[in-house]
């Protein structure tokens, strides 16, 4: 039984008055995710927006312990932590339940910079919960093509739009086959508690995707943020599921009847027309090709989890 | 030489105002820096970019300390951070939402020099420039300068059909409104003399306002009692560390709460954690203003209303 709105807890994490910009998907996830964790979590973070809008010492925006760390690091200074809380337990100085150990990295963070450490945190299966917001460009820095950043997507270091097609990184984290994974969105912010719950009580590593539409970067209106990451969800582009052990155990929201039904995606249009960066191939006469192009680049994504489902 | 200090929120365009400005003093063939103020630039959050205007070539390179002229683009600056060190005799130019009730403080008024204003967000939507939601009140504000620094309406033109080749038309009309539409030009001194002449600059002490440091600092960062080594950096959670953040809204949103169903989306897809969970009331003092609750309001119950009305 899925949570209702209604039924969240009241309690932030994400204080007011903190220095994201208005609109952002990552404050917005994260108060969702904090919810699901409670008080009792410790907070790691690579250089990324969030660390930007955090707050300058003496003061911080989150109610959590954080550590700022390098770069390419989350992965390995994550399980440095964990394995650090073990040992305090393990010689009886931490007494009571374990703290929730988890970071909350970018995209750029977890495709790109820091890969090599979340693959090898992932092969150890360190106890500990990896976040990626994903908001597809390096927008701390003023919106650089990322790992993340699909095709014809016009960012900073890619001004007449990307070239080559974004990874696939929850497939490269599912073939990890850790012991629970899920991809969400910011626009069910309810199905993104259930799962932090459940990835919570789960020992081992775990690995949440969650889909976040950067209003600057990507150049669309700040109130279509969540109205975006609705979008995304309903035409496929970011496809809602859960996954233990590398089989796909889940299917929420529209995508369970986008997948199972094979139902046609809706708003792909909208979804594409309302974001600037896009606009370049949208006006011009490659739109039909760029959307069939995208379309036929959604039903594979389906084909793929299709493959790997075990429901 | 002149030294120019803009003011504005973060997507407001300070960075091309002063581009515009250097396109048309080049013109001139005066000589120009635009001086854009790294921070963290992020939508809505307080920036600066300087100026210098000469008709010499300019060897200064440092940032603007002592500005003569203000430009301010918006409403809900910080008092005391925008008008540091203007001289005394400086003129600010102000957008007029900026003279708001809202702070309750008119940065203008603080000023004894020349205190002209334009109505840039008027003029702006009356154009139909809009991008992304949001008036490009930069370039009325930049028809407003030009006529503070004696450009001509000829000059004014040509550097936004050099900045924007394609479809100036709309900004085009909305610079020479704001040129014409300027208010309060009375006892504005001779700008061009300024630029030429140093010894025409005004000589007054600038103004100076005390930075407040915070009095009282947590716990942890006082001195170790024992080795008097202060304790180590710690952060504490706490509201506001990015200031009141609600000086960053242009639009301010209000719950009917005749037609509100109390189903709660608003307070869930709230970025910034201002919608309370029980009574539904919203925390102006850091609410950004992002429109966010509006759209997502499925009664529909949720309006934003534009600042300062």
């Amino acid at each position: 039984m899925a949570t209702r709105i209604k039924d969240l807890p009241a309690e932030e994490v994400v204080l007011s008055g903190n220095g994201a910009c208005a609109s952002c998907p990552s404050t917005l996830a994260l108060r969702s995710v904090g919810k699901a964790l409670g008080p009792n979590a410790i907070m790691l973070l690579t250089p990324s927006c969030t660390v930007a809008s955090m707050g300058v010492t003496p003061q911080m925006a989150f109610t959590y312990p954080a550590m700022n760390i390098c770069f390419a690091t989350a992965g390995s200074s994550a399980a440095g932590v964990v394995y650090a809380l073990e040992a305090q337990a393990m010689k009886g100085r931490l007494q009571g339940e374990m703290p929730t150990v988890f970071t909350w990295i970018g995209d750029g963070g977890t495709y790109d910079i820091g890969f090599q450490a979340l693959s090898a945190a992932a092969e150890r299966n360190d106890n500990f919960i990896f976040f990626c917001y994903n908001n597809e460009a390096y927008s701390n820095t003023g919106v650089q093509r990322s790992g993340a950043t699909p095709a014809y997507a016009v960012t900073t270091t890619t001004p007449g739009g990307k070239t080559e097609n974004k990874k696939n990184m929850p497939l490269l984290m599912l073939d990890h086959r850790i012991p629970y994974m899920a991809t969400a969105s910011v626009a069910y912010p309810a199905d993104l508690y259930d799962k932090v719950v459940k990835a919570k009580g789960i020992k081992g590593f775990k690995y949440i995707e969650i889909f976040a539409p950067c209003y600057p970067g990507w150049k669309f209106e700040s109130k279509d943020m969540v109205k975006l990451a609705r979008l995304a969800v309903r035409s496929g582009i970011n496809l809602l599921w859960e996954a233990e052990n590398g089989y796909i155990t889940h299917l929420s929201g529209p995508t369970k009847a986008l997948v199972e039904t094979g139902a046609a995606p809706r708003g792909l249009e909208e979804y594409l027309e309302a974001q600037g960066r896009f606009r370049h191939v949208m006006t011009s006469e490659k739109k039909e090709a760029f959307l069939q192009g995208v379309e036929a680049g959604v039903r594979e994504e389906m084909e793929l989890l299709k493959g790997r489902m075990r429901i | 030489m002149l030294e120019i200090r803009i003011h504005g929120h973060g997507g407001q365009g300070t960075v091309t105002l002063a581009e515009l400005i250097a396109y048309a003093q080049m013109k001139m063939g005066r000589h120009v820096q635009t001086l854009p103020f790294f921070g963290m630039e992020r939508r809505g959050a307080p920036v600066k970019t300087a100026m210098r205007l000469s008709d010499e070539e300019i060897l200064l390179k440092s940032q603007v300390y002592k500005p003569h002229v203000l430009v301010l683009l918006s409403e809900g600056l910080e008092s005391g951070a925008v008008q540091q060190g203007l001289h005394k005799q400086g003129v600010v130019l102000v957008n007029r939402a900026c003279v708001a009730e809202r702070s309750g403080e008119n940065v203008a008024a603080n000023v004894p020099g020349c205190n002209p204003s334009v109505d840039a967000w008027g003029i702006a939507r009356a154009c139909e420039l809009v991008l992304m939601g949001q008036p490009l009140i930069n370039v009325p504000m930049f028809g407003a300068v030009s006529r503070l620094l004696g450009i001509s309406p000829q000059a004014v033109t040509e550097s936004i059909e050099y900045k924007w080749p394609a479809g100036s038309e709309a900004s085009v009309r909305a610079a020479l409104r704001g040129y014409e539409e300027v208010q309060g030009l009375e006892g504005l001194p001779d700008m061009a003399r300024w630029i030429g002449d140093a010894a025409e600059l005004p000589t007054e002490i600038p103004m100076e306002i005390p930075v407040e440091l915070p009095t009282e600092l947590p716990a942890a960062l006082k001195a170790n009692r024992i080795t008097g080594v202060p304790a180590h950096p710690v952060s504490f959670p706490q509201k506001g560390v990015s200031g009141q953040t609600g000086t960053w809204r242009l639009e301010r949103p209000v719950i009917n709460k005749d037609t509100c169903t109390s189903c709660l989306l608003c307070w869930v897809f709230c970025p910034e954690a201002v919608i309370e969970k029980e009574t539904l009331d919203i925390d102006y003092t850091y609410c950004k203003g992002c429109g966010v609750c509006a759209e997502e309001c499925p009664a529909k119950a949720i309006n934003m209303i534009r600042e300062g009305e």
